[in-house]
């Protein structure tokens, strides 16, 4: 009996020579149109196991050098970091992805790749605010924005990633000062979604939030009447772009060749694809990001936010504050 | 001799069963008698088999089923045993109750019939155990034993959930189905009175020991001690030897002793007199029953051993 | 007691606990300074929100399952049936649908609010909060008091009969004295249930942001890095729910349940005037809270925006569900049967114990069971590779592996739903049947198991409803391009398309209703 099953199991195993396996957290409409694009155009078979990034990472980590997966994408640099250090991910060389990803995009020696950009920006109210009157995230700890502020948790890793970013810049004190002044300024303790934040603004119950973009172009595009209403109802203002500013907040979803794949050629192949223009215009019209390829053009949508001055910063170093981050979460109350 | 225990013993916290010696012979039904927490239940478990003595070993027609070597499962001892509730199992009707241990296929046709007209219970297959009343689940289930054709019977306090008025009607014809079936038996009670009723021999346990195991009419009248006498029913002692009301007579001029009436209660039938009887210059309390009108005088006559049934 | 039985029963329970066992380990070596750091910082607004929330569904559950159930087996009313069924309902939405269809409806920028506005009110109610949370997982979760209550109800009616027990008293004084506490295993273990759940909840509490300890195991794990001190929180999580099972099974002690089954027909009083119409309230906030405004909600939704989502996918994730909580649920209520039955037949405490232990699956927080089964079998397959008995990793990542994780974390259901029936069955059927000639095997397939059908069944569907709905543990053990209802569900829920959910929400609860309505049909009638 066990033989049979063995024996179905190598089987099984030895069926489909031409594939690509992914772990990935993405669980957007865009990354299931790509899988499929893929396979039609090179005739890969793309097989996937979408879970959460944390505990998907740790599947593979104990798998370790027997694990199936030849591909880890993922979103928040931290968490590429993250990968990185514990060695599940191998450096890989491609001409293609070094000339049209920006250095400050993908992993100095070629261990991850970002596929798409995402900034956290600011959204405020169009009836209470003038946008003349915004400017950078540190001026949203102003007194005159008491009980004006509203973001998600502090278990939102988009939260954990921009704070990382302040402790890079400016130092862990000052990250902390921010942190709570924006804590003393929330409208109320922070819930739900980054949807729920722009909802609840729309409703007039705060000036600003603090969101990603694509939940901007979600809604606007929302079939459900009310979130579209929601969409009209606010502006998007993109802070941290004076001169002497480092532009706004950054953050990429990433893929990366697992250490042990099997299918290393199909790997490096379906990064390349992810990157090409065909997939960058699918990501940024489908999910609303910023592609990450420097020759594709965001979609119109985007476009029609105007362009912006990002943060440079190298984006290990959000993963490398991360933990660091959420203690002063955790300290000032940010919860 | 169809049971033979010998030596058995078995703890939990505390001892419930010591050194109990115990034999019965084919046909014989005994009671094992004691209040609760007497061991009594335990000694049931262990001869069927539900629990395992720690020391000592039990035979059933002189083969061994249980030693320091051996235990035999229940299930191979051929011991028959009917529950205090019955325990018919719900989801069967009767004849697949009376069925449930009877593995014989040529037996399997014919028994039921049998076994209902024995316990008078004629067209009551089909019927479920809810529908029947307490003495109607108890003959079943005592059929249902008997339709394996069991060495011996264990019954666990079989009479304990029947209502008081129909007690000795259900006693009567339980005994005579046993009788009939010629089977030996062995009852666990709390109740003298029931074990006198139904038993050729009473083992008596006390602190899980056996006190006495005899006779009903010897465990009556010659009762090895306080305890057990006075379980019984009223006893008079005089000199460690026990006197049953029965044995005792009083008379108003002539007798063996001089008592003295310290206190008597109106019952209705009779009077019960708690006197004193003076044997050799030493004083022994007795309780009597009167049936006669002179009550009213302080002081009488006793003799001892005088009336006989 | 050495023997087959609890030797074999022993070998089962350490295997599903092996998972369990890892984590604990993990937890030995945490590291201090992040306890000092979440014991100076959050560690104490956690733990209270956790007991309020614990105690507070505990409180609530206890006091709509019972009463539910209560009312539907001793009182006779127009449309008692539909009750009987409607109030079980609320089970088939998952606890985390439930929480978003309800930020929905009362969220800053929708229906309740809008409607507000229509009247001329501009008050803000804020709804993601602890008792909304409370309320939620209430509504969720009484269902399981309500059902395992109920069939004890139904079992225990006969006592009304007796005449030595109900002999001048009223139905309540019977009720109090001989039916609660005849029920007390049922409800205890029904409690016990809705606790370790609401515990190891993540879906609404994360979205909700109440910080109960299943966020913080999170915080710690995924956010601080550290693997060892969540492990730790987690086995801290799982104590307490320790202590509430042991302090039931010590003051259960030796006292028997058992009652001589009846199905005779009870009178069942007949409500009339005001308290009919009370009645008919009182019963009617649950079902139209946990169930018709809920499924309302997904129907639109399923009907304006899904409907183009039912295709071969969508078959493919019902047919998953299906077959794999079917398969879990059988393997579950086989094991539950089999250890009950050895711990019924060999009562000593060790045996008694392990069952316990056993449940203790259901509190941990399903994304570390799942940690802790990665690590379990990804050892299991390196062993097996060292070994070279296999070539690559076997169980790893297989559905076998998915399955294991639903045996380890709802093993509890099945134990909790079956414990209550023995309790209730004279052992002395058992010693019958032995000295009848059937050695223990043969009794248990021709006393027990007939006797238990129903509670099987039971306890099948109770396991299969929660299989379907599981989420964290299927996510991330699952094979791969391995889709069921409940992550498809996630997956857009996630991304946060609700109204999209809505078609594969529909289908969990249609998928659940079908069993469902067998059981109530066969057994509450």
């Amino acid at each position: 009996m066990i033989k049979i099953i063995l024996s179905m199991f190598v089987l099984l195993a030895s069926l489909s020579a031409e594939e690509v396996n992914i772990y990935t957290h993405r669980h957007y409409p865009s990354d299931e149109i790509l899988f499929e694009k893929f396979t039609a155009k090179t005739g890969i078979k793309v097989n996937v196991v979408q879970a959460n990034s944390d505990q998907i990472m740790k599947r593979l980590e104990e798998e370790g050098k027997y694990s199936p997966a030849d591909l880890l994408l993922t979103v928040d640099a931290g968490r590429l970091y993250y990968a990185k250090q514990k060695g599940l991910f191998q450096p890989i060389h491609s001409k293609f992805l070094e000339s049209v990803i920006p250095a400050h995009l993908r992993d100095k020696e070629g261990y991850w790749f970002g596929v798409t950009k995402r900034a956290r920006v600011l959204v405020y109210n169009l009836d209470t605010v003038d946008p003349k009157t915004l400017s950078t995230y540190e001026a949203l700890t102003d007194k005159k924005y008491r009980g004006a502020i509203l973001t998600q948790t502090s278990a939102n890793i988009y939260n954990q990633s921009l704070l990382a970013s302040f402790i890079a810049h400016k130092g862990r004190e000052a990250a902390k000062a921010w942190a709570q002044g924006i804590k003393d300024n929330f409208a109320r303790k922070p819930t739900g979604s980054d949807r729920d934040q722009m909802r609840a603004l729309a409703a007039g119950m705060a000036k600003v939030a603090i969101v990603n973009t694509y939940y901007v172009g979600q809604l606007m595009h929302s079939k459900n009447f009310s979130d579209k209403a929601v969409a009209e109802m606010i502006g998007i203002f993109f802070p941290n772009q004076d001169e002497n500013e480092r532009g706004a907040h950054i953050n990429v979803s990433g893929i990366g060749v697992t250490k042990y794949a099997k299918h290393k050629e199909n790997a490096i192949k379906f990064i390349e694809f992810l990157c090409s223009e065909e997939a960058q215009k699918v990501f940024t019209s489908v999910n609303y990001e910023y592609p990450a390829n420097k020759n594709v053009a965001p979609s119109k949508l985007l476009q029609t936010w105007g362009a912006f001055k990002e943060d440079q910063i190298d984006l290990s170093l959000l993963g490398k504050y991360n933990a660091e981050a959420v203690q002063i979460f955790n300290e000032v109350g940010w919860l | 001799m169809i049971l033979e225990l010998k030596q058995l013993n078995k703890r939990f916290d505390k001892p419930v069963l010591k050194e109990i010696d115990l034999d019965v012979k084919q046909g014989e039904i005994i009671s094992i008698l004691g209040k609760s927490g007497s061991g009594k239940s335990t000694l049931l478990n262990v001869i069927a088999g539900f629990e395992k003595a720690d020391s000592g070993s039990l035979q059933i027609n002189g083969q061994i089923i249980f030693d320091k070597k051996k235990n035999m499962a229940p299930q191979e001892r051929k011991i028959g045993f009917v529950f205090q509730n019955y325990a018919l199992f719900p989801h069967l009707n009767v004849e697949k109750n009376l069925l449930f241990g009877v593995k014989e296929r040529k037996k399997r046709k014919t028994i039921v019939k049998e076994l209902l007209e024995m316990i008078e219970l004629e067209g009551y297959e089909k019927k479920y155990p809810h529908e029947l009343s307490g003495g109607e689940q108890q003959r079943v289930s005592i059929a249902r034993v008997l339709a394996t054709d069991p060495d011996i019977l264990l019954l666990d306090e079989p009479f304990s959930s029947v209502d008081t008025l129909l007690k000795q009607e259900i006693e009567k014809e339980l005994l005579a189905l046993i009788k009939k079936s010629g089977k030996t038996a062995i009852f666990v009670t709390h109740d003298p009175k029931e074990a006198m009723a139904i038993s050729d021999r009473i083992a008596f346990l006390e602190n899980a020991e056996i006190i006495q195991y005899d006779t009903p009419q010897n465990i009556y009248y010659h009762p090895k001690s306080h305890s057990l006498a006075s379980f019984f029913g009223v006893a008079n002692f005089i000199e460690e030897k026990c006197y049953r009301l029965s044995q005792i007579t009083l008379h108003k001029e002539s007798g063996m002793y001089p008592v003295s009436v310290e206190q008597s209660i109106f019952r209705g039938e009779y009077y019960e007199l708690y006197i004193s009887v003076e044997v050799d210059g030493k004083e022994y309390p007795f309780t009597v029953f009167d049936y006669d009108a002179f009550h009213k005088e302080k002081t009488f006559f006793l003799s001892l051993g005088q009336k006989k049934f | 007691m050495l023997n087959r039985w609890s030797i074999v029963s022993y070998i089962i329970t350490f295997i599903i606990l092996m998972p369990i066992i890892l984590v604990v380990n993990h937890a030995m070596g945490s590291d201090s300074q992040t306890l000092i750091h979440l014991k100076e910082t959050v560690l104490t607004g956690y733990v209270t929100d956790t007991l309020t929330v614990v105690i507070s569904v505990a409180v609530v559950t206890l006091i709509l399952g019972v009463g539910a159930a209560y009312i539907t087996t001793f009182y006779d009313f127009r449309f008692a049936g539909f009750f009987v069924f409607a109030l079980a309902l609320p089970f088939t939405i998952p606890t985390y649908i439930m929480g978003y269809i309800y930020s929905d409806i009362f969220g800053y920028f929708n229906h309740f609010h809008l409607f507000l506005r229509s009247l001329g009110i501009k008050e803000y109610f804020n709804v993601l909060n602890i008792y909304s949370v409370i309320i939620v997982m209430s509504l969720a979760l009484y269902p399981y008091v309500y059902l395992i209550v109920k069939a004890s109800f139904e079992k225990s009616k006969s006592a009304l009969l007796n005449p030595a027990l109900s002999l001048g008293s009223s139905h309540k004084r019977v009720f109090f004295k001989i039916i609660l506490p005849l029920s007390r295993p049922a409800i205890i273990g029904a409690l016990a249930l809705v606790m370790m759940e609401s515990i190891s909840e993540y879906g609404v509490t994360e979205y909700y942001n109440i910080k109960t300890l299943t966020p913080v195991i999170f915080n710690t794990w995924f956010g601080l890095h550290d693997s060892r001190s969540a492990a730790y929180l987690a086995v801290i999580a799982m104590v307490m729910v320790l202590v509430v099972l042991s302090i039931e099974k010590l003051s259960r002690g030796k006292a028997s349940y058992s009652i001589e089954e009846s199905s005779k027909k009870v009178q069942k009083e007949r409500l009339r005037g005001y308290k009919l119409y009370l009645t008919y309230f009182l019963l009617s906030l649950p079902v139209i809270f946990g169930f018709i405004i809920p499924i309302l909600w997904i129907g639109v939704y399923s009907y304006e925006y899904a409907a183009h989502l039912l295709d071969a996918k969508f078959i493919t994730a019902l047919t998953n569900s299906f077959v794999t909580s079917a398969l879990s649920a059988s393997v579950i209520m086989t094991l539950a049967f089999f250890i009950g039955y050895t711990s019924r037949i060999f009562p000593v405490t060790a045996n008694q114990t392990l069952s316990r232990l056993i449940s203790l699956g259901f509190t941990l927080p399903g994304a570390v069971i799942a940690i802790g089964i990665i690590m379990y079998f990804a050892d299991t397959d390196r062993w097996l590779i060292e070994h070279y008995v296999t070539t690559g990793l076997l169980l790893s990542g297989s559905l076998f592996t998915l399955i294991f994780g639903y045996i380890v974390r709802f093993t509890a259901i099945g134990i909790q739903s079956v414990d209550a029936t023995f309790a209730r069955i004279s052992i002395n059927l058992n010693k019958t049947s032995r000295s009848l000639g059937y050695n223990y095997f043969k009794t248990m397939l021709k006393v027990e198991l007939p006797l238990m059908k129903n509670t099987l069944l039971f306890g099948f569907i109770l396991v299969f409803i929660s299989t379907i709905k599981e989420l964290p543990l299927t996510l991330v053990l699952r094979p791969f391009n391995y889709e069921t209802l409940a992550t498809k569900t996630y997956t857009l829920a996630n991304a946060q398309m609700l109204q999209e959910t809505s078609i594969y929400a529909l289908c969990i609860v249609l998928v659940s209703l079908i069993p469902l309505s067998i059981l109530l049909l066969k057994r509450l009638r």
